[in-house]
């Protein structure tokens, strides 16, 4: 069935593949870039990524214009206007971003401000209002993830007020984005295993958000095939190429799906708890998403039980019943939790996520507040989200 | 002069096989009475923290009410008491018949069983003698087949009676319990485990003791009078018509206070079916494992089961011992599916809500069918309909799969596969042993949320009375020592028993109280939390009497308890004073609680089952309350701490209890 | 003689201006009353500060209408600002006219992109659900089934706010 009108965007040129990553100073020249700044953070520097990053560059005749690898966990618009600093300072004229959710959207905000040619990021927060055209954006994701590489959003928290802006263009997208497996070897199993649950909530919600579309569904449930398949394999041995090129290639589906069609309540959940609790995304996304996907199932049903295809294989889909398909997904999702927790101890619950008890009204108000619960198939009230959360919790 | 209660109780250990008698001071009864309090007060003192309920030092006791035998009405019903493997705190279990009185009349309060026998063994009281007896060749029977085989065995004996555990309590099933009358049953907190656990298949008692009133004539007096109220008995409306009764009340805004009057009336003529249909319209009864109502269930579905049904088959009419109303009944089973049994006992109104509705199962053959099973092994309705409706809900949620049910398709109605289902129970075969131990064991043992779908208090599946129709049942189901009963006190309850007239200090509902906005139930306030501590002294009070709660409803002017206490024991003590009584009887309880390691606060019911998220139709359309205030409310009223819920140092010194 | 090749003028769709502008009219004036009875919608705009503008418009040059917390209540100004504190504008008059005469709800027309937001998010969320509950003041229940994720039931106090809204406030602006 299909939605009575829908926009699809992706314009993002993807590069995905064993030595990916020597192709970068050739795409920077068919851009007409010269001189890129590196936006980084420490994580990446300490795991020895940007040496892969500066090799790319050898007898290239490239000069990077500088390296910013000062990027917080959490993007603020502070770092945003010190880069942007750095970015005029050393007369750079395209921006690399290497790294996860943060560096991704602090770029993303740097280049806001630079091709708008203002100094204030707050001026622009909000859907659709940049119109000045970006200066050349290459991404490079060391997570597989959040999926940044390929959505049109960025979140950055504004210092002065301490909230989080949303930003959201189809002038955001990178121009494009490396996945080379040499750069997500290095993440530990938990953090392996959050990013691809990450992952995962992104495929399943684009699945069953309000603008679902037939390009986002094929994204969407291609993703979801990789992660099942794969994610265990990548948890249990980071060495393994395929398990972490398969991954790579999950999140930036799913991200890509996601943008397209966006997210929902398990996304409003998530936030809320990240910014009451600190709770990392991928985390939070993980322990959410049975849960929201059985709030939503009254709506969501029919897409639920074919998700069942890709998440379960040929042979789970032809054991169950036409009327059980959607529940058993919700099942298996749970099964997949079991199988990370008992291979790295990824926390199943907000109880073991160490989520305290009486925070959890102040995250139901929080997240019914957040954007993405507009594109929630079913309304979800104060007392609603109480409920989900208690449900969460242990 | 006599004094009521018989002064002593027999002490057996299964492990040595020492029988013994032990004398109780006056003061004990006066503090606790007899029956609950007394078993209360025995369990208390003599078993240690930390006992294994399954093991040797559970202490099992079967005891008689302190009204037994005086000459009062409703006073003929038995209870046991023991640690519960269910819930893993106090555990008893009432049950009424013809027991009760044979206890007293061998000279006893109360039996109580230590220990654990090598071999299967059965207690025999006989002319004043007591004796255990090898039990090989009756263990492995069904209930009713032990209770003839016993009852021909003590032909010649005075008045014998027996009690007994089917298969159920042999294979130790957490929710089994024990049978007497060829189909009642003690059937809560999984006691008949506890007896299965001590190799003790059954209890026959034979005696000739008489009990002595203080004053027989004040006794004769007072039961006279109550008997005027019970044999008034008007022309009521029929069967089927009782759905509209209840669609009535599902659909006025206002309702009026009860007067147990009308209960009584239905009892009479139906007995506890009577509220059938009533119940479901009315949004009382919970249907679908707790997550449909009235309109999934609605009258069509439900005149099946409407309570003419039961009375056309009805060959006899059953009254327990002292009583005058007469509610139970045996029924001819007319089959034709299954054509196992010709007869059977009337299916009690929990027994068919949960076996019917609960599990969307509309066929009444089943009903009745199924009924006589779980009385054969021995195996509560109640648990067994709540933990059948948690199965088919986790195979509609593809948490179980037919792989794991052995082929069985459990939809909503399917009654094939809920009859196959529980037999695997009864068996513990295959997935039936998964589920023999009620629906919270068996979650704990799926993960996978699906303790989501187990609507239980503390391990105790819930009876059929829906707590987002009258809050009273949430709360008792969650503050009661013994989690999950609805046999003591609700908002319906606490009106009908009338206690304003009786005893001072009690909220009082008076002429203007008389009809009210249906919402007001749901306020969780002082005036609510006074009105639970009241109906649970009052039901320890009936407890240790030997009372039945159906005569609590004729309503406290019409019900003489009290006075019919002091002219039994020739005590002067004032309905205050009892309810006093009640109150330590009640602390002795959560004390026990409190020693075993339970945490109050953890009996909760299921966010299900009080409103969280609220039903979006039906009669409890959107009704939802704030039960922790009302079970720290509840607690604090007691005297205990409000937070933990556990008996405060000042409160247990200020009753006596150590 | 060639032939000649010249620009065309755009033509004007009066008739959908017109409703736009009615319709604006109505919200607005319903959602002054509605700020100043309905408890829920008070609740909800209580975190704005004073002063708080809300702009709801039609690109590029179509009629708005602006809402401006003043005194603890959101007051109906015409088109008094050109900018604001949370800004919706529809993309075209099409668009605008849809969501008006509710034939699609303003959740699904954000889902279809036919809106774009100004300002913070968590203030569209709350403008989101003011604006379901006056809908629920203003059609009935089978126009905002299609029109909302959830109706909300309607106990007697409401429908006495629906009168007061529908009989006093529009028409008269109290």
């Amino acid at each position: 069935m299909l939605p009575s009108y829908y926009e699809f965007f992706n314009p993002v040129k993807i590069l995905s593949g064993k030595n990916a990553l020597d192709n970068l100073p050739y795409e920077l020249e068919q851009l007409g870039a010269k001189r890129p700044i590196i936006v980084t953070d420490k994580g990446v520097i300490k795991a020895g990524l940007i040496q892969v990053v500066k090799s790319a560059f050898d007898s290239s005749g490239m000069v990077i214009g500088a390296i910013y690898d000062d990027v917080p966990p959490d993007s603020s618009s502070d770092v945003v206007n010190q880069i942007v600093a750095v970015y005029r300072e050393n007369g750079c004229d395209a921006i690399v971003a290497v790294g996860g959710g943060s560096p991704i959207d602090t770029a993303k905000g740097v280049n806001i401000v630079l091709s708008e040619n203002s100094d204030d990021l707050m001026k622009f927060e909000g859907a659709d209002r940049l119109k000045a055209p970006m200066k050349p954006f290459i991404v490079i994701p060391t997570t597989a993830g959040t999926g940044s590489e390929v959505t049109l959003a960025a979140v950055i928290k504004n210092t002065a007020k301490n909230v989080k802006m949303a930003f959201a263009s189809h002038l955001l997208f990178p121009k494009i984005a490396i996945l080379d497996p040499r750069m997500t070897t290095t993440m530990p199993p938990h953090i392996t295993a959050m990013t691809g649950m990450d992952a995962l909530a992104h495929s399943m919600e684009a699945y069953t958000c309000l603008q679902k579309n037939p390009l986002s569904d094929a994204y969407a449930t291609a993703a979801i095939k990789l992660i099942a398949q794969y994610l265990p394999k990548a948890v249990e041995n980071g060495k393994d190429m395929e398990a972490r090129m398969a991954m790579a290639n999950a999140a930036t589906m799913a991200g890509a799906a996601f943008s397209n069609s966006m997210v929902g309540m398990v996304h409003s959940l998530g936030h809320a708890t990240g910014a009451i609790c600190h709770i990392p995304h991928g985390l939070a996304m993980s322990i959410f998403l049975p849960f929201g996907l059985e709030y939503n199932l009254p709506k969501t049903e029919a897409m639920v039980a074919e998700l069942l295809l890709p998440l379960g294989g040929e042979a789970e889909y032809v054991k169950v019943a036409a009327g059980q398909r959607a529940a058993r997904t919700i099942v298996l999702v749970r099964k997949f939790q079991q199988t990370l927790f008992d291979l790295c101890g990824l926390p199943r619950t907000l109880k073991e996520a160490g989520v305290p008890k009486n925070k959890l009204e102040e995250i139901a108000k929080t997240a019914i507040n957040d954007g993405t619960l507009s594109f929630n198939p079913e309304e979800l009230d104060l007392n609603d989200a109480l409920n989900v959360l208690n449900e969460a919790y242990s | 002069m006599g004094h009521a209660y018989m002064g002593k109780v027999l002490r057996v250990d299964l492990s040595s096989g020492e029988i013994r008698e032990e004398e109780i001071p006056d003061k004990v009864y006066e503090d606790y009475l007899a029956g609950l309090g007394l078993g209360a007060y025995m369990l208390y003192k003599y078993m240690p923290a930390g006992a294994d309920p399954l093991g040797p030092d559970n202490m099992l006791g079967f005891v008689a009410g302190l009204l037994t035998g005086t000459g009062s009405l409703f006073t003929g019903r038995w209870m046991v008491v023991g640690k519960s493997p269910l819930t893993g705190g106090w555990g008893d279990a009432n049950c009424g018949g013809t027991f009760s009185p044979a206890i007293k009349r061998c000279g006893y309060d109360g039996i109580f069983f230590t220990g654990i026998s090598a071999k299967p063994v059965y207690l025999a009281i006989e002319k004043g003698k007591a004796e255990l007896r090898d039990a090989a060749d009756i263990w492995g029977k069904d209930a009713l087949e032990t209770e003839d085989l016993l009852m021909e065995r003590a032909k010649g004996a005075k008045k014998p009676r027996v009690v007994c555990i089917g298969p159920a309590g042999e294979k130790l099933s957490l929710i089994a319990g024990i049978c007497n009358d060829r189909g009642r049953m003690a059937a809560r907190s999984g006691l008949g485990a506890v007896m299965g656990s001590k190799r003790l298949k059954a209890v026959v008692l034979s005696g000739t003791k008489k009990v002595e009133p203080h004053n027989r004539e004040e006794m004769k007096r007072l039961s006279k009078k109550c008997n005027k109220w019970v044999q008034f008995q008007p022309p009521f409306i029929s069967g089927p018509m009782t759905s509209y009764l209840g669609a009535l009340l599902r659909i006025l805004p206002t309702q009026m206070a009860q007067d147990g009057l009308l209960y009584k009336i239905m009892l009479r003529k139906w007995g506890t079916v009577s509220m059938n249909q009533t119940s479901v319209e009315m949004g009382d009864a919970p249907v679908k494992n707790w997550d449909g109502s009235n309109k999934d269930f609605g009258p069509k579905k439900s005149l099946p089961v409407n309570p003419d049904v039961f009375t056309d088959c009805e060959i006899v009419k059953y009254h327990c011992y002292s009583c005058p109303l007469g509610c139970g009944g045996i029924c001819a089973i007319k089959d034709k599916t299954h054509n196992e049994f010709s007869e059977g006992h009337k299916p009690e109104y929990e027994s068919v809500l949960a076996l019917g509705g609960l599990c969307m199962n509309e066929n009444p053959d089943s009903i009745f069918y199924m009924n006589e099973l779980l009385n054969r092994a021995g195996m509560d309705t109640i648990s067994a309909g709540g933990t059948l409706a948690f199965a088919v809900e986790c195979y509609q949620k593809a948490i179980l799969t037919k792989e794991d049910t052995g082929g069985l398709e459990l939809t909503w109605g399917n009654t094939d596969a809920l009859i196959a289902l529980l037999k695997k129970m009864i068996a513990r075969e295959g997935i039936g042993d998964l589920l023999a131990d009620g629906a919270k064991k068996a979650a704990d043992r799926l993960g996978l949320n699906a303790k989501k779908y187990a609507v239980h208090a503390g391990g105790q599946e819930l009876a059929m009375h829906d707590g987002r129709n009258d809050p009273g049942f949430n709360l008792h189901y969650s503050v009661e020592p013994t989690p999950g009963r609805h046999t003591i006190g609700s908002w319906l309850y606490y009106e009908m028993y009338q206690l304003w007239k009786k005893v001072k200090n009690v909220p009082k509902i008076g002429l203007f109280g008389m009809i009210y906005h249906k919402d007001k139930k749901y306020v969780a306030d002082q005036t609510k939390a006074a009105m639970g501590a009241a109906c649970s002294k009052y039901m320890s009070l009936l407890n240790g009497a030997g009372g039945c709660m159906f005569a609590a409803f004729l309503g406290a002017p019409r019900f003489p308890l009290f006075d019919w206490f002091n002219a039994a024991t020739g005590w002067r003590k004032t309905p205050e004073e009892y309810m006093e009584i009640g109150r330590r009887i009640q602390t002795l309880r959560q004390a026990f609680n409190a020693k075993h390691g339970i945490e109050p606060k953890e009996f909760k019911v299921n966010s299900r089952a009080y409103g969280a998220p609220a039903q979006k139709e039906g009669a409890n359309k959107g009704r939802t309350m704030d039960l922790e205030k009302m079970m720290r409310d509840y607690w604090e009223e007691f005297g205990w701490d409000g937070q933990t819920g556990k008996p405060t140092e000042t409160t247990l010194r200020s009753l006596g209890i150590e | 003689m060639g032939k000649k090749y010249g620009p065309i003028k755009s033509g004007v769709k009066w008739f959908k201006i017109l409703v736009a502008k009615i319709v604006f009219f109505v919200l607005g004036r319903a959602f002054q009353s509605a700020t100043k009875h309905d408890p829920d919608i008070k609740k909800e705009i209580s975190v704005w500060r004073e002063g708080f503008v809300l702009i709801m418009r039609v690109l590029p040059n179509g009629p708005r209408m602006v809402l401006e917390k003043l005194n603890g209540r959101l007051k109906y100004r015409g088109a008094k600002y050109d900018d604001g504190d949370l800004v919706i504008s529809f993309k075209n008059i099409e668009c605008a006219f849809l969501v008006l005469t509710p034939q699609v709800g303003a959740a699904q027309a954000f889902a279809e992109r036919r809106m774009t937001v100004k300002g913070d998010l968590g203030n569209a969320m709350i403008f989101t659900r003011c604006l379901t509950i006056l809908l629920g003041h203003l059609y009935p229940q089978f126009i905002c089934r299609r029109l909302v994720k959830r109706v909300a039931p309607m106990p007697l106090k409401k429908q006495m706010i629906k009168l007061v809204i529908n009989v006093v406030g529009i028409p008269f602006g109290l």
